[in-house]
C-alpha cells in the first residue's frame, strides 16, 4: 500500500519536537518500520530540505520513505534565505562592524593619549620661549582642526538626526497600532513557530503558500497513492487531492472558548474556518479522542459517524534524553545531568532577568506545566491554586511553564498583583533535552486544562523520567482511568481550592502516587507508536475498501 | 609537622593515568599517600577510578581511614573527616572542583595544593573561582598565606592569573607512565580514530563532534569516549576497558586529535604517541606548545589534516614512518625522566613551606569576626543579634578558640547605652556603623588597591562605615538580618543570618518593590544561616541559594532576664496579645474575634493586655501625631466600640522587669500573624509558665515542637476558629498549663547551652 503524507507548512515555519511536531515524528517512524506501506512525503519546496532532516532525528528507516516537493522555490523565499543566510554568517557582518568599532576606539584613545601628551609638553615648558615653541605647531594647525572637526562632525548629526526620526517613526501610533493589530497573526494551536509575525510578510507568505499548494496537489494526483494523510486540518487545499483522503483533526479548541478567543486571538477566527471548511470539504477523519470525534465532529460539524474514526496516541517517552549509563549511580548522575541542564539554560537565557541570571536551580523544587499559554490552559485558576499553596498551605514549591507568561496581559497583572514574579517562572523555547530535564526534577507535572483532544501527553512524559502527575479532571482523563486513582490525581479545574488541595496531597505522597501510575503507564505501553501506525494503516484500507468495493 | 610523623598527603584525585604517574612518584619521596574511594557519579566522570593501592601503606588507625573512604572529599568535609585528616594529614593535592576547594580551605590545616591542568581558552582559574565560591572567597585563599600552592601542570598556567593563583603558583609537570603493555601500534584498520566523549551531555563535545563529522564526511571513522547518553551513531564505541580502548588505539590507522586550546590538553593524543600510533593534530593547540611545532603529522588547515590523513589511511609506509618516528617528541615534557627533577626541587619548596612555622601576617592575631545589626531595630531582632555575638565568643571559648567577637550597630537615636550592657559585660567591644555606598568607579579603585583579587565589573554596593576602616580588621562579617541597602561589597567573606521572607507569604508588605539587594545578600554570602527548616526552605526557593549553604544552627531565646519565680496562680483576669504595629499581625482579624469572644462569653471573658513596639499607639485615648493608615484603621475600630475601649489595655513595649511580671501573671499568650519566624515571646512566656495560643502556620509548629510549647493553633483565616479557641483557651487554661515543660528543660536550651554547637557551624569559616 502507498501512503502520501501532506504537509502544507507555510513558508519560515520552524519545525519543533513538540505537540503536532512531535506526534509527525512517531507516526512516520511507526509506518516506516511497518512493512506494510510505502510512504511518499509531499512538502512545499522549502521544506524538501529541512524536513528529511527533521524527521530524520527519530532514526527513520531510510528508503521506505520518498520525500516529493515542487522542484524551484518561489524567488521571495529564497531571497529570504539569502538574507537569513548572511545575517547569521559567523564573523562576517558583524565581525567586520566589531573590527571597525574596536579600530575606531582605538584610533580614538591613540588621539586622546597624543593630545594629552602634547598639552603636558605645552604646560610643562619651563621658559617663555620654549613655551611659545611648543605651543607653535597648535596655532600652526588650528584652521586645519576646525574644518576637520566641522567635516567629522555634519555627517554624525545627521545620522543621529536621521535615527532619531525613524525611531519616532517606528514607534508612531498609526504603526504601533498596526502592528499591535496584526502581530498575534500565528497558527496559534499548531504548535509551530513562525519566524516572522510581519503582517505584510504573513500575507506575502501566505499567497505564495497557495501557489505553491497548486503545485503540491498537481504532484500529489501524479503520485497514485492508495491514500492520502493530513496530520491537521489547517490546510483545506488537501482535500483537492484526488484519492482516498484521511484528515486529521487533533481539536477545535477555539470552539469550545469562544468568547476568550474571539477577545484575545480574533485571528484565530481565521483559521477555525479553515479547519471547518477542510470538514466540510474532506471526507474521512481521525482524531486522537472520542470527544473530539463525537461532540466536534459529528454533533457540530454533522460528519456521519461511520466517516470519522478515533485512535488515541502512545505514551511519549522521555527518559532517554537524560538517562546516563555507565555510572555507579544513575539515579544521582541523571540528577545531576538534568540540573546542569536547567543551569546551561539558564546561563544563556536568563542573563538580562536580575532574580534568575544568579538563582541556583541546584535544590529547586517546582511543580511544572509544559504548556502554551492558552485560552483553555486555565492558567489563571492554576495561579489561584498556586496562591494557595504557597501561602495558605505553605508549600515550598515554584511554578516552572514553558509558555510565555508576559503574552497574556490578564496573567503578566495578575502575578504582578499578587507579587509572584519570582515563584512562577517561565522557560521558553526548551529542546526535547531541556525538557526532559525539566519533567524530571518537577516535584509534580500540573496540567491544568479545560479542553484536550486526548489524554494529556505530560502524564507519560512526566512518568517516563520518574515524576507523577496530577490533572484536571476531564472526560478524555476519564475514560481512560475509570475511578482509579481519581481522587489522588484529578481535581476540578473550575476550584482553586481543590486545585490547591490535590497538589498538596500529591506533594505529601509522591512517592505513593508515583508507584500507582506507573502501574497506569504499564497499561498505556502496551499501545505503543507501531500500534498507532498499524491502526492507521488499518484505516488507509478500510476507506480503500470503501471506496472500491470488491 | 612533626619529625617523628612521616609526611602524608590527600590526594583527592581519581583520574587514572593521572594517579599511575604521580603517586608512584610522591611515594619515592617518601610520602604516605590517602586515595579519596567515593567520587561524584555524574556524568562527567565516567571513566573516574579508584583505587586501594596505597592503603596497606597508611599509618593511621584503621577506623579512620573507613570513616574516609566512605566519605565523598568532593562535595564537602563534616567535622568527622575534618578532625582526622587534620589528625594525621600535612598536604592536600586536589584538582579544580571549587566545592572541594572551598571545603578544604576551610577545613584543611596542611598545606594545599591545587593541581590546574588549564582552562578553556579566555577563563581563567580565578574569574571561575569568584564566580561559583563569590568574589569575597578570595579573602578566605589569601589567608592560608604559605599553605597554599598553585601546583600548575604546565609552566605557563599562571601568567593570565592574578593574586594568590599567580603568586603562589609552582610548576609540577603532567607526566605520563610508561604504558603496562609493550604491545605496539599495527595499524590495519583503516579508520579514523576520534575521541569525543559526551556528545549527547556536552554542548562542547557537541560542537566539536559535529565539526568533526562535517569535516571528515567522505572518511570512515570511529568515535572514542564514553558516552553516558546513547548517541545515534553506530560509528561511537561508548565506554571501554582501559585494556579495549589500549587495543582500539593499536589496529585503527590514525588518531586525528582536535584540540586547540593553549592551556589544555587531553591526555589521549600522547597514549596514542606512546604506543606509536599516528598522530595528525590541529596547529596552534598546546601540542604546539609541548614540541608539536615541526612535527610532519601538524595541519594548520582541515584540508592539510584531510589530506594527511588520508596519506596514513592509504598505507604511506614513508610518511607514517616519518610521522610516527618524530612525534615521539611529544613524550619528551611529559617523561619521568624529565617530570621527576622539576618535582624533586618543587616538591622539597612545598614541604619547606610545610614546615615554615611563621604564619602569614594576616592569622598572627586572634581571628576577629564583627556581628553586625544591618538595619536599626530593637525587640526580638535586635535581641537574635546580641545573643549570636554572645553565642560566638561563649561557644569559641568551650572550644578553646582564639576568636574576638564584636558587635556593631547602625547610628541611630532608638539606642542607648543600657541596650548594649550585656555584651559590654562579656567583653564584646561596641561600634556603630552606617552603610556607604560605593560607586562602581570607587569600588573599582577599591578592586586595585587591594591587590588580590579581580572582582566583578560595574556594581554598586555599600561597605559598612564605622569610623575608622571600614571593618577590615575582621576577618568575618556576621549579618544578623539581610536588610542591606544594596549589594554588600566583596571585601570580606560575610555570613547572612536570614529571619525570614515574609515578603513572600505577604506580598502587601513590599508591593510591587522587588528587594534585589536581600537577595543578592544571601546569594553571596559564604553561608546562609536560618533558625528554622521553613526559613531554610525559603532561602533555597525564594532566595536561590543552594542548599549546601544554608546552615541551620540552634533556635535560641534570651531567658536570663526572666529568672525570677514563675506564676504559680491561675494567673489574673487576662490575656497578653502580643504585637507590633507590623502591616501583617492580622489586627483586624483580632480584634474581630475579641468583639465576638467578648459577645460571646460575657462576664467571663479575660481582658486583653497588649505588648509591643509602639502598640501604646492602638490605644484611642493615647495621643498619636501622625498615625500610619494601620494604626488609624485599628485606632478607629477600637474607638467605635465600647467592650474594646473598656477591657483593651495597651503597654507598648515595657521593660524587662515588667514584661515578665505582665506576661507571668497572664492566663495565656495570644499570637495571630500571617508569617514570621516564630515569636520568641511564646519561649519565654512558656518560661514564666504561661502557654500560647498562636496562628497556625510552620515556624511556630517548628518552635513548639523544640521548646515542647503546647501551643494550641488557630486557623489562619477562620475567624470563628479564632473565637473558638480563645474561649477554650479561657476555660481551660489552667490544665494547658500544666503540659508546659519544666525551666530546667528549657534552660538546657538557652544560648549558653548550645553556644558551642553554634560556633561549630561558623568556625570553619573563620579559620
Amino acid at each position: 500500500m502507498k501512503i502520501g503524507i501532506y504537509l502544507g507548512y507555510p513558508p519560515r515555519v520552524r519545525l519543533t519536537s513538540q505537540g503536532l511536531g512531535r506526534y509527525l515524528q512517531h507516526l512516520v517512524k511507526g509506518l516506516a518500520d511497518s512493512n506494510a506501506v510505502s510512504i511518499v512525503i509531499l512538502t512545499p519546496s522549502w521544506l524538501r530540505k529541512d524536513m528529511p532532516e527533521f524527521l530524520a532525528d527519530h532514526g527513520l528507516p531510510s528508503g521506505r520513505i520518498r520525500f516529493v516537493a515542487p522542484a524551484r522555490m518561489p524567488m521571495a523565499i529564497r531571497l529570504f534565505d539569502l538574507i537569513e543566510g548572511w545575517r547569521n554568517r559567523p564573523g562576517r557582518m558583524g565581525g567586520l562592524i566589531r573590527r571597525v568599532k574596536g579600530a575606531l576606539r582605538k584610533r580614538v584613545a591613540g588621539a586622546r593619549s597624543l593630545a594629552f601628551s602634547y598639552v603636558s609638553m605645552v604646560l610643562t615648558s619651563r621658559s617663555v620661549a620654549g613655551f611659545v615653541v611648543r605651543l607653535l605647531p597648535l596655532v600652526a594647525l588650528a584652521p586645519l582642526l576646525v574644518v576637520a572637526a566641522i567635516v567629522l562632525m555634519v555627517p554624525l548629526v545627521l545620522l543621529k538626526l536621521a535615527l532619531s526620526v525613524a525611531g519616532t517613526l517606528r514607534s508612531s501610533r498609526p504603526v504601533a497600532w498596526l502592528r499591535a493589530k496584526t502581530l498575534p497573526f500565528v497558527a496559534l494551536f499548531s504548535d509551530l513557530i513562525p519566524a516572522s509575525r510581519d503582517p505584510l510578510i504573513s500575507a506575502l507568505f501566505e499567497r505564495i503558500s497557495r501557489e505553491e499548494s497548486k503545485l503540491m496537489i498537481a504532484l500529489a494526483n501524479r503520485e497514485q497513492c492508495d491514500a492520502w494523510y493530513a496530520p491537521t486540518a489547517f490546510w483545506p487545499e488537501v482535500t483537492e487531492i484526488k484519492g482516498n483522503l484521511l484528515v486529521c483533526v487533533p481539536d477545535l479548541s477555539p470552539s469550545e472558548f469562544p468568547v476568550h478567543y474571539a477577545i484575545k486571538y480574533p485571528h484565530v477566527v481565521a483559521t477555525v474556518e479553515r479547519i471547518v471548511s477542510t470538514v466540510r470539504r474532506g471526507v474521512h477523519f481521525v482524531t486522537y479522542g472520542d470527544g473530539v470525534a463525537t461532540q466536534t465532529l459529528i454533533h457540530q460539524l454533522g460528519v456521519p459517524a461511520e466517516r470519522v474514526f478515533t485512535v488515541p496516541h502512545a505514551p511519549n517517552r522521555l527518559d532517554h534524553h537524560i538517562n546516563v549509563i555507565g555510572t555507579l549511580d544513575p539515579v544521582h548522575a541523571k540528577r545531576r545531568f538534568a540540573t546542569s541542564l536547567i543551569e546551561a539554560h539558564r546561563a544563556v537565557c536568563f542573563q538580562h532577568d536580575d532574580y534568575r541570571r544568579s538563582f541556583s536551580f541546584s535544590d529547586t523544587r517546582y511543580i511544572f506545566y509544559p504548556t502554551q499559554i492558552r485560552p483553555n490552559k486555565n492558567i489563571l485558576n492554576l495561579l489561584l491554586a498556586y496562591d494557595i499553596l504557597l501561602r495558605k498551605k505553605y508549600r515550598h514549591v515554584k511554578l516552572f511553564l514553558t509558555g510565555s507568561l508576559r503574552d497574556d496581559r490578564e496573567i503578566s497583572d495578575f502575578i504582578s498583583a499578587r507579587r509572584l514574579n519570582y515563584e512562577v517562572l517561565d522557560f521558553q523555547n526548551v529542546s526535547d533535552q531541556l525538557l526532559a530535564a525539566l519533567y524530571h526534577r518537577a516535584e509534580l507535572v500540573v496540567n491544568s486544562s479545560l479542553f484536550e483532544g486526548g489524554f494529556p501527553f505530560t502524564f507519560s512524559e512526566g512518568l517516563s523520567v520518574g515524576t507523577p502527575s496530577v490533572q484536571a479532571d476531564l472526560p478524555e482523563v476519564r475514560r481512560f482511568l475509570g475511578d482509579e486513582l481519581g481522587d489522588e490525581m484529578l481535581f476540578d479545574p473550575y476550584d482553586p481550592e481543590h486545585i490547591a488541595e490535590v497538589i498538596a496531597r500529591g506533594l505529601d505522597q509522591r512517592q505513593i502516587l508515583l508507584d500507582k501510575q506507573l502501574q497506569v503507564l504499564d497499561r498505556f505501553e502496551n499501545r505503543d507508536w507501531a500500534t498507532v501506525a498499524d491502526r492507521h494503516v488499518d484505516i488507509f484500507r478500510q476507506i480503500c475498501a470503501q471506496a472500491n468495493p470488491a | 609537622m612533626s619529625s617523628e610523623k612521616p609526611i602524608r598527603a590527600l590526594w583527592l584525585m581519581n583520574h587514572s593515568t593521572l594517579r599511575k604517574f604521580e603517586v608512584p612518584l610522591l611515594q619515592e619521596f617518601g610520602v604516605e599517600i590517602y586515595l579519596p574511594k567515593v567520587f561524584p557519579y555524574d556524568e562527567g566522570n565516567l571513566s573516574a577510578s579508584i583505587s586501594h593501592e596505597c592503603d596497606a601503606g597508611l599509618s593511621i588507625p584503621r577506623t579512620d581511614l573507613e570513616a574516609m573512604d566512605q566519605h565523598n572529599f568532593y562535595t564537602g568535609i563534616t567535622p568527622e573527616i575534618r578532625q582526622i585528616i587534620n589528625r594525621h594529614f600535612d598536604l592536600a593535592f586536589f584538582g579544580y572542583f571549587p566545592e572541594q576547594l572551598a571545603a578544604l580551605t576551610r577545613n584543611f590545616h596542611g598545606t594545599l595544593v591545587m593541581r590546574p591542568f588549564g582552562l578553556s581558552n579566555g577563563m581563567t582559574y580565578g574569574a571561575v573561582t569568584e564566580s561559583v565560591l563569590g568574589h569575597s572567597f578570595r579573602y578566605e585563599l589569601e589567608k592560608l598565606g604559605n599553605r597554599f600552592w598553585f601546583g600548575q601542570a604546565y609552566p605557563h598556567l599562571a601568567d593570565i592569573e592574578s593574586g594568590v593563583f599567580r603568586k603562589r603558583a609552582i610548576h609540577l609537570p603532567l607526566g605520563l607512565a610508561a604504558p603496562d603493555s609493550a604491545a605496539r601500534w599495527t595499524g590495519g584498520d583503516r579508520r579514523i580514530l576520534f575521541v569525543c566523549p559526551r556528545i549527547g551531555t556536552s554542548p562542547y563535545f557537541k560542537r566539536i563532534y559535529l565539526e568533526f563529522r562535517e569535516n571528515f564526511r567522505d572518511f570512515d571513522y570511529l568515535i572514542g569516549g564514553a558516552q553516558p547518553i546513547a548517541i545515534s551513531d553506530s560509528k561511537a564505541l561508548g565506554f571501554l576497558s582501559r585494556d579495549d580502548f589500549e587495543a582500539v588505539m593499536r589496529r585503527t590507522q590514525v588518531m586525528f586529535y582536535h584540540g586547540q586550546e593553549r592551556n589544555h590538553v587531553h591526555y589521549h593524543p600522547f597514549e596514542a604517541v606512546s604506543i606509536g600510533m599516528p598522530l595528525v593534530f590541529m596547529a596552534d593547540g598546546m601540542l604546539d606548545a609541548l614540541g608539536g611545532r615541526h612535527l610532519p603529522g601538524r595541519a594548520r588547515t582541515i584540508d592539510e589534516a584531510r589530506r594527511k590523513i588520508a596519506r596514513i589511511l592509504n598505507d604511506d609506509r614513508g610518511f607514517i614512518a616519518e610521522v610516527v618516528g618524530a612525534q615521539r617528541a611529544l613524550l619528551t615534557s611529559m617523561s619521568v625522566d624529565y617530570c621527576r627533577p622539576i618535582w624533586d626541587a618543587h616538591f622539597r619548596r612545598i614541604l619547606q613551606s610545610t614546615g615554615d612555622s611563621s604564619p602569614p601576617a594576616a592569622s598572627s592575631r586572634p581571628t576577629r569576626i564583627a556581628v553586625m545589626l544591618p538595619e536599626a531595630y530593637r525587640g526580638g531582632t535586635l535581641d537574635v543579634a546580641k545573643i549570636v555575638a554572645k553565642m560566638l565568643k561563649h561557644g569559641a571559648e568551650e572550644r578553646a578558640d582564639r576568636v574576638e567577637v564584636v558587635f556593631a550597630y547602625p547610628h541611630a537615636s532608638i539606642y542607648s547605652e543600657d541596650d548594649f550592657l550585656d555584651l559590654r559585660e562579656r567583653g564584646i567591644p561596641l561600634r556603630r556603623f552606617y552603610w556607604r555606598s560605593l560607586s562602581s568607579a570607587e569600588f573599582d579603585s577599591v578592586r586595585r588597591l587591594s591587590l588580590s583579587f579581580e572582582g566583578p565589573g560595574s556594581e554598586q554596593y555599600v561597605v559598612p562605615d564605622d569610623g575608622a576602616n571600614f571593618m577590615l580588621d575582621c576577618d568575618l562579617w556576621l549579618l544578623a538580618t539581610d536588610r542591606v541597602p544594596r549589594p554588600i561589597a566583596p571585601l570580606r567573606p560575610y555570613i547572612l543570618y536570614v529571619q525570614d521572607y515574609l515578603q513572600r507569604y505577604f506580598p502587601e508588605l513590599f508591593g510591587p518593590v522587588y528587594e534585589r539587594a536581600f537577595i543578592e545578600a544571601a546569594r553571596h554570602a559564604a553561608a546562609v544561616l536560618v533558625s528554622t527548616p521553613h526559613a531554610g526552605q525559603d532561602v533555597v526557593q525564594y532566595a536561590g541559594v543552594p542548599a549546601n549553604r544554608v546552615r541551620l544552627v540552634p533556635h535560641v531565646v534570651e531567658l536570663d532576664k526572666h529568672r525570677g519565680p514563675s506564676a504559680s496562680g491561675t494567673g489574673d483576669g487576662y490575656f497578653v496579645w502580643t504585637t507590633n504595629t507590623g502591616p501583617h499581625k492580622k489586627h483586624l482579624q483580632s480584634l474581630k474575634a475579641f468583639e465576638r469572644y467578648f459577645s460571646e462569653v460575657g462576664d467571663a471573658a479575660l481582658d486583653i493586655h497588649v505588648t509591643g513596639v509602639n502598640t501604646r499607639l492602638f490605644d484611642p485615648e493615647v495621643e498619636c501625631a501622625e498615625p500610619s493608615p494601620l494604626v488609624r484603621e485599628v485606632r478607629a475600630f477600637v474607638g467605635e466600640r465600647p467592650v474594646l475601649r473598656q477591657r483593651l489595655r495597651f503597654h507598648g513595649e515595657l521593660d524587662d522587669a515588667s514584661y515578665s511580671r505582665v506576661i507571668g501573671n497572664a492566663r495565656f499568650l495570644f499570637h495571630n500573624v500571617t508569617m514570621d519566624n516564630g515569636t520568641l515571646c511564646a519561649v519565654e512566656a512558656a518560661y514564666l509558665g504561661v502557654p500560647t495560643l498562636s496562628s497556625d502556620y510552620p515556624p511556630m509548629r517548628y518552635l513548639s515542637a523544640r521548646y515542647r510549647l503546647a501551643c494550641r493553633f488557630m486557623h489562619q483565616d477562620r475567624l470563628s476558629d479564632v473565637v473558638r479557641h480563645l474561649i477554650e483557651a479561657t476555660r481551660e487554661s489552667e490544665a494547658w498549663r500544666r503540659e508546659l515543660p519544666s525551666r530546667t528543660f528549657l534552660d538546657a536550651l538557652s544560648w549558653r547551652s548550645v553556644s558551642s554547637e553554634f560556633w561549630d557551624v561558623i568556625r570553619m569559616y573563620a579559620q
